[in-house]
């Protein structure tokens, strides 16, 4: 594990396109998916996603070559569930049914998805100490909506803490760079759908102010929830050992939780079938007693890396990793 | 160097020693990067050091003030505390 100094956010770069090909290929993918998601029911959703992924695979072999080699280089010998392939087609079909929920909200009625909670005692817990709860949510295909939604179907007034900039497709194979159009447009065709199941949103602005944080800080002092991807946006960031390679994570949550004496609770999704997710509250995680605050941080970072990658071989298709993480000792 | 910006330098090189992120004979340069790169703080440590300020010399430090600018080196940290001071 080694601090890597790289931009706060991509969207902090100064000359930002107004238009990008990425920005192109979601509007196309939202033009396919659109229909489909009004039109098309819940239980064939499943069925539609692998079959589109399933073709792409097969009409451009070059792509998926790579993207299976990719996957192998991240796995490094680990055994998964599925085969490479396989795995590939289900991480397309989950970034493709993940569209279909969002899309599906905007017709009247919504998305209505089953939601089960497991360990929501983790987060009673945390909230009876009065010091408020940070969840650090999975970077897992699905997890933004589906947290979002089973914490207001429970009632909790959640607050999400967001980088100012984020595109339509945080799990897309290729990291979106963000464009005048696609955070004006894109992004918001996202967010608009996870803020009616929210209580509020702060986004940590693209100049890099730190108003935010004492903005958060009282909202945890108040006994409030924070969400927070994992993910790398924030000043100071980590490259953590994961799989065969590493992954850049900001140390935001455990930070915060620490800075607070708030309770830091991983939290994971898991599909169960079509239409069907549990949200997975892991317990709260302790900062060691011994240790200063820097390498209080530092150890939290590791364990939830590790509890990440356990996840990860159980659930590979859910991952929206795959193609972030680096291999420091093999490039060149 | 003015007497409010060696105490300023003082309260940070505590800060940065408390957490470990500092050892004893380094020396603070002007152009030390503090947020991100250099020392390396992230922004909730940040805020924790403009606190120790703001105790130290009984400052009042507004959310809008926090412009990323002010944390980007030592030095634009300590002119930043010092127009506070002043």
């Amino acid at each position: 594990m080694h601090d890597v100094a790289i931009p706060r956010s991509a969207a902090t770069t100064p000359e930002m396109r107004e238009f990008s090909s990425n920005d192109l290929y979601e509007i196309i993918a939202i033009s396919v998916l659109a229909p489909a998601s009004w039109l098309v029911p819940h239980r064939l959703w499943d069925f539609v996603s692998v079959a589109l992924s399933s073709a792409i695979a097969f009409l451009r072999p070059d792509i998926t070559r790579r993207r299976m080699q990719r996957l192998e280089r991240c796995l490094d010998g680990r055994p998964i569930p599925d085969s490479l392939l396989s795995l590939r087609v289900r991480i397309m079909a989950g970034y493709m049914e993940e569209r279909l929920q969002i899309l599906r909200e905007y017709r009247p009625g919504g998305w209505r998805g089953h939601i089960e909670m497991t360990g929501r005692e983790h987060l009673e817990r945390a909230l009876e100490r009065g010091r408020g709860a940070v969840l650090w949510v999975c970077p897992f295909t699905y997890g933004d909506l589906v947290v979002k939604t089973a914490m207001a179907r429970a009632g909790d007034r959640v607050t999400h803490l967001s980088a100012d900039a984020r595109g339509f497709s945080p799990n897309a194979c290729h990291p979106w760079v963000p464009t005048r159009f696609g955070l004006r447009y894109l992004s918001r065709l996202r967010t608009a759908i996870e803020d009616r199941y929210i209580e509020d949103r702060v986004a940590m602005p693209r100049d890099g102010a730190l108003g935010y944080v004492r903005r958060v800080e009282r909202l945890l002092r108040n006994n409030g929830i924070l969400s927070i991807r994992a993910g790398r946006n924030g000043h100071r960031t980590l490259e953590m050992p994961i799989l065969g390679g590493t992954l850049t994570l900001a140390t935001g949550p455990p930070s915060l939780a620490q800075a607070t004496g708030a309770e830091l609770l991983p939290v994971f999704v898991i599909r169960r079938g079509p239409g069907h997710f549990e949200v997975v509250f892991e317990p709260a995680m302790k900062p060691a007693e011994d240790a200063d605050p820097r390498a209080a941080v530092e150890d939290l970072m590791g364990r939830y890396t590790r509890l990440l990658e356990s996840y990860v071989l159980r659930f590979p298709y859910m991952w929206s990793g795959w193609y972030q993480m680096r291999f420091p000792d093999r490039e060149t | 160097m003015s007497v409010a910006a060696a105490d300023i330098l003082t309260q940070l090189r505590s800060f940065l020693a408390a957490r470990h992120q500092l050892e004893d004979d380094v020396v603070l340069e002007e152009s030390t990067g503090l947020l991100g790169r250099g020392i390396g703080l992230d922004s909730v440590e940040a805020l924790q050091l403009v606190g120790q300020m703001e105790e130290a010399f009984g400052l009042t430090i507004g959310d809008e003030e926090l412009d990323a600018m002010h944390f980007q080196t030592v030095g634009s940290f300590v002119r930043f505390i010092e127009a506070h001071i002043r």
